[in-house]
Protein backbone atom coordinates (compact mmCIF):
# COMPACT_ATOMS: atom_id res chain seq x y z
CA UNK A 1 0.00 0.00 0.00
CA UNK A 2 3.12 2.48 1.19
CA UNK A 3 4.20 1.76 -2.44
CA UNK A 4 0.82 2.37 -4.65
CA UNK A 5 0.95 5.76 -2.37
CA UNK A 6 3.91 6.71 -3.80
CA UNK A 7 3.45 6.04 -7.52
CA UNK A 8 -0.09 7.20 -8.02
CA UNK A 9 0.40 10.66 -8.93
CA UNK A 10 3.10 9.91 -11.24
CA UNK A 11 0.65 7.15 -12.70
CA UNK A 12 -2.27 10.12 -13.28
CA UNK A 13 0.64 12.15 -15.14
CA UNK A 14 1.09 8.68 -17.34
CA UNK A 15 -2.13 8.79 -18.00
CA UNK A 16 -2.98 12.49 -18.59
CA UNK A 17 0.36 12.25 -21.22
CA UNK A 18 -0.73 9.05 -23.19
CA UNK A 19 -4.22 11.13 -23.15
CA UNK A 20 -2.98 14.45 -24.58
CA UNK A 21 -0.63 12.26 -26.76
CA UNK A 22 -3.54 10.27 -28.88
CA UNK A 23 -5.75 13.13 -28.74
CA UNK A 24 -2.67 14.96 -30.94
CA UNK A 25 -2.10 11.98 -32.89
CA UNK A 26 -5.73 12.15 -34.06
CA UNK A 27 -5.87 16.33 -33.97
CA UNK A 28 -2.33 15.68 -36.75
CA UNK A 29 -4.34 12.79 -38.62
CA UNK A 30 -7.52 14.78 -38.85
CA UNK A 31 -6.98 18.05 -39.57
CA UNK A 32 -2.74 18.42 -40.13
CA UNK A 33 -2.09 16.30 -42.62
CA UNK A 34 -5.13 17.42 -44.70
CA UNK A 35 -3.88 21.30 -44.12
CA UNK A 36 -4.23 22.13 -48.02
CA UNK A 37 -3.33 26.19 -48.61
CA UNK A 38 -4.90 27.52 -52.26
CA UNK A 39 -1.65 27.95 -53.69
CA UNK A 40 -0.48 26.07 -56.67
CA UNK A 41 2.64 24.94 -58.15
CA UNK A 42 6.22 24.08 -56.44
CA UNK A 43 5.98 26.87 -53.91
CA UNK A 44 2.53 25.95 -52.92
CA UNK A 45 3.64 22.26 -52.06
CA UNK A 46 6.48 23.79 -50.35
CA UNK A 47 5.14 25.99 -47.99
CA UNK A 48 2.09 23.68 -47.27
CA UNK A 49 4.45 21.15 -46.33
CA UNK A 50 6.68 24.00 -44.09
CA UNK A 51 3.02 24.79 -42.20
CA UNK A 52 2.35 21.32 -41.46
CA UNK A 53 5.55 20.64 -40.25
CA UNK A 54 5.29 23.93 -37.98
CA UNK A 55 1.93 22.94 -36.43
CA UNK A 56 2.93 19.37 -35.88
CA UNK A 57 6.58 20.66 -34.29
CA UNK A 58 4.87 23.53 -32.32
CA UNK A 59 2.05 21.39 -30.90
CA UNK A 60 4.43 18.10 -30.12
CA UNK A 61 6.28 21.04 -28.57
CA UNK A 62 3.07 22.51 -26.26
CA UNK A 63 3.02 18.87 -25.52
CA UNK A 64 6.33 18.40 -23.88
CA UNK A 65 6.06 21.68 -22.03
CA UNK A 66 2.79 20.75 -20.54
CA UNK A 67 4.50 17.11 -19.79
CA UNK A 68 6.75 19.11 -18.04
CA UNK A 69 5.25 21.67 -16.20
CA UNK A 70 2.78 18.96 -14.71
CA UNK A 71 5.85 16.99 -13.24
CA UNK A 72 7.63 20.26 -11.86
CA UNK A 73 4.66 21.34 -10.08
CA UNK A 74 3.71 17.43 -8.98
CA UNK A 75 7.20 16.97 -7.56
CA UNK A 76 6.85 20.73 -5.64
CA UNK A 77 3.77 19.29 -3.85
CA UNK A 78 4.74 16.14 -3.17
CA UNK A 79 8.25 17.43 -1.67
CA UNK A 80 5.91 19.76 0.57
CA UNK A 81 3.87 16.74 1.81
CA UNK A 82 7.24 15.07 2.84
CA UNK A 83 8.19 17.87 4.97
CA UNK A 84 5.20 18.30 6.45
CA UNK A 85 5.01 14.60 7.11
CA UNK A 86 8.84 14.98 8.76
CA UNK A 87 7.80 17.56 11.23
CA UNK B 1 11.84 -11.86 -31.70
CA UNK B 2 10.15 -11.14 -28.47
CA UNK B 3 10.28 -15.07 -27.40
CA UNK B 4 14.22 -14.65 -27.48
CA UNK B 5 13.97 -11.63 -25.63
CA UNK B 6 11.84 -13.47 -23.20
CA UNK B 7 13.95 -16.20 -22.62
CA UNK B 8 17.27 -14.13 -22.58
CA UNK B 9 15.48 -11.84 -19.91
CA UNK B 10 13.68 -14.71 -17.81
CA UNK B 11 17.22 -16.24 -17.47
CA UNK B 12 18.83 -13.24 -16.50
CA UNK B 13 16.30 -12.40 -14.00
CA UNK B 14 17.27 -14.76 -10.98
CA UNK B 15 21.06 -13.59 -10.87
CA UNK B 16 19.00 -9.86 -11.11
CA UNK B 17 16.11 -10.11 -8.62
CA UNK B 18 17.09 -8.26 -6.05
CA UNK B 19 19.52 -8.50 -3.89
CA UNK B 20 21.39 -8.49 -7.13
CA UNK B 21 24.37 -10.34 -8.01
CA UNK B 22 24.63 -9.77 -11.64
CA UNK B 23 23.78 -5.66 -13.49
CA UNK B 24 22.69 -5.22 -17.05
CA UNK B 25 24.48 -2.07 -17.16
CA UNK B 26 24.39 -0.04 -20.33
CA UNK B 27 25.23 -2.83 -22.35
CA UNK B 28 22.31 -4.56 -21.03
CA UNK B 29 19.51 -2.22 -20.75
CA UNK B 30 20.52 -0.67 -24.20
CA UNK B 31 20.86 -4.31 -25.81
CA UNK B 32 17.01 -4.55 -24.37
CA UNK B 33 16.02 -0.97 -25.96
CA UNK B 34 16.92 -1.79 -29.13
CA UNK B 35 15.40 -5.30 -29.31
CA UNK B 36 12.13 -3.90 -28.18
CA UNK B 37 12.07 -1.27 -30.74
CA UNK B 38 13.23 -3.19 -33.40
CA UNK B 39 10.00 -6.05 -32.31
CA UNK B 40 7.77 -2.51 -32.34
CA UNK B 41 9.08 -1.12 -36.13
CA UNK B 42 9.13 -4.67 -37.62
CA UNK B 43 5.42 -5.35 -36.40
CA UNK B 44 4.27 -1.57 -37.26
CA UNK B 45 3.50 -1.33 -33.68
CA UNK B 46 6.02 1.79 -32.75
CA UNK B 47 3.27 4.09 -30.44
CA UNK B 48 2.67 1.36 -28.69
CA UNK B 49 5.80 0.34 -28.16
CA UNK B 50 6.34 3.93 -27.24
CA UNK B 51 3.58 4.06 -24.24
CA UNK B 52 4.79 0.49 -23.34
CA UNK B 53 8.30 2.22 -22.73
CA UNK B 54 6.83 5.03 -21.15
CA UNK B 55 8.39 4.78 -17.66
CA UNK B 56 12.14 4.87 -19.32
CA UNK B 57 11.16 7.38 -21.67
CA UNK B 58 9.93 9.53 -18.65
CA UNK B 59 13.33 9.21 -17.02
CA UNK B 60 15.33 9.98 -19.93
CA UNK B 61 12.77 13.42 -20.72
CA UNK B 62 12.66 14.55 -17.25
CA UNK B 63 16.64 14.09 -16.93
CA UNK B 64 17.35 16.07 -20.37
CA UNK B 65 14.45 19.09 -19.42
CA UNK B 66 15.98 19.42 -16.27
CA UNK B 67 19.91 19.92 -16.70
CA UNK B 68 19.17 21.77 -19.96
CA UNK B 69 20.57 19.36 -22.47
CA UNK B 70 22.46 15.98 -22.86
CA UNK B 71 25.38 16.18 -20.62
CA UNK B 72 27.39 13.28 -19.18
CA UNK B 73 27.13 12.17 -15.78
CA UNK B 74 30.77 13.84 -14.31
CA UNK B 75 29.09 17.20 -16.04
CA UNK B 76 26.08 17.23 -13.22
CA UNK B 77 27.17 18.40 -10.05
CA UNK B 78 24.55 16.74 -7.93
CA UNK B 79 23.09 13.23 -7.84
CA UNK B 80 18.85 12.26 -7.94
CA UNK B 81 19.12 10.43 -5.15
CA UNK B 82 20.78 10.22 -1.57
CA UNK B 83 21.29 7.11 0.16
CA UNK B 84 20.82 7.53 3.54
CA UNK B 85 21.93 4.14 5.22
CA UNK B 86 20.29 1.00 6.53
CA UNK B 87 19.38 0.29 2.45
CA UNK B 88 17.17 3.50 2.33
CA UNK B 89 17.44 5.60 -0.43
CA UNK B 90 15.50 9.76 -0.33
CA UNK B 91 15.58 12.09 -3.16
CA UNK B 92 17.50 15.09 -3.47
CA UNK B 93 15.78 17.81 -2.62
CA UNK B 94 18.60 20.53 -4.29
CA UNK B 95 17.37 22.36 -7.34
CA UNK B 96 20.59 21.43 -9.32
CA UNK B 97 19.66 17.90 -8.78
CA UNK B 98 18.50 16.21 -12.29
CA UNK B 99 14.68 15.48 -11.91
CA UNK B 100 14.69 11.53 -12.38
CA UNK B 101 11.88 9.47 -12.04
CA UNK B 102 13.67 7.56 -8.74
CA UNK B 103 13.95 11.56 -7.79
CA UNK B 104 9.95 11.99 -8.68
CA UNK B 105 9.22 8.02 -6.74
CA UNK B 106 11.09 9.34 -3.72
CA UNK B 107 10.09 13.06 -3.75
CA UNK B 108 6.88 11.87 -1.16
CA UNK B 109 9.67 10.56 1.19
CA UNK B 110 12.74 8.21 1.41
CA UNK B 111 11.93 4.17 0.53
CA UNK B 112 13.89 0.96 0.88
CA UNK B 113 15.81 -0.46 -1.89
CA UNK B 114 13.32 -3.22 -2.55
CA UNK B 115 9.93 -0.57 -2.73
CA UNK B 116 11.62 1.60 -4.84
CA UNK B 117 11.76 -1.19 -7.34
CA UNK B 118 8.31 -2.54 -6.39
CA UNK B 119 7.51 1.14 -7.16
CA UNK B 120 9.16 0.73 -10.61
CA UNK B 121 7.70 -2.58 -11.34
CA UNK B 122 4.42 -0.78 -10.71
CA UNK B 123 4.54 1.75 -12.99
CA UNK B 124 6.42 -0.85 -15.54
CA UNK B 125 2.62 -2.39 -15.27
CA UNK B 126 0.33 0.52 -16.08
CA UNK B 127 2.32 1.39 -19.00
CA UNK B 128 1.71 -2.40 -20.07
CA UNK B 129 -1.63 -1.35 -19.31
CA UNK B 130 -1.79 1.16 -20.98
CA UNK B 131 -0.23 -0.21 -23.95
CA UNK B 132 -2.76 -2.83 -24.07
CA UNK B 133 -5.57 -0.07 -24.45
CA UNK B 134 -3.79 2.16 -27.04
CA UNK B 135 -3.54 -1.36 -28.99
CA UNK B 136 -7.06 -1.98 -28.54
CA UNK B 137 -7.95 1.25 -29.57
CA UNK B 138 -5.96 1.40 -32.68
CA UNK B 139 -7.43 -2.07 -33.66
CA UNK B 140 -10.76 -0.76 -33.17
CA UNK B 141 -10.20 2.65 -35.37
Amino acid sequence: MKVLKYTMDIVGIMVLVWGLMLSLLMVVEAVVVNLKLPIEGTVGSLVNNALQLAIGGALFLAWLLVWYKVTVYCRKRRLKLWSRGSQ
Amino acid sequence: MCLLLLGALMGFLPYNLYPSRVFASDVGSLAVGAGIGAIAVLGRLEVVGIVALMPQIMNAFYIVASVRGLLERRQIAERPTVVLGGNVIAANKSEKAPMTLANLILSRGPLREPDLVKAYAMLSFFSFVLALATACFMVMR
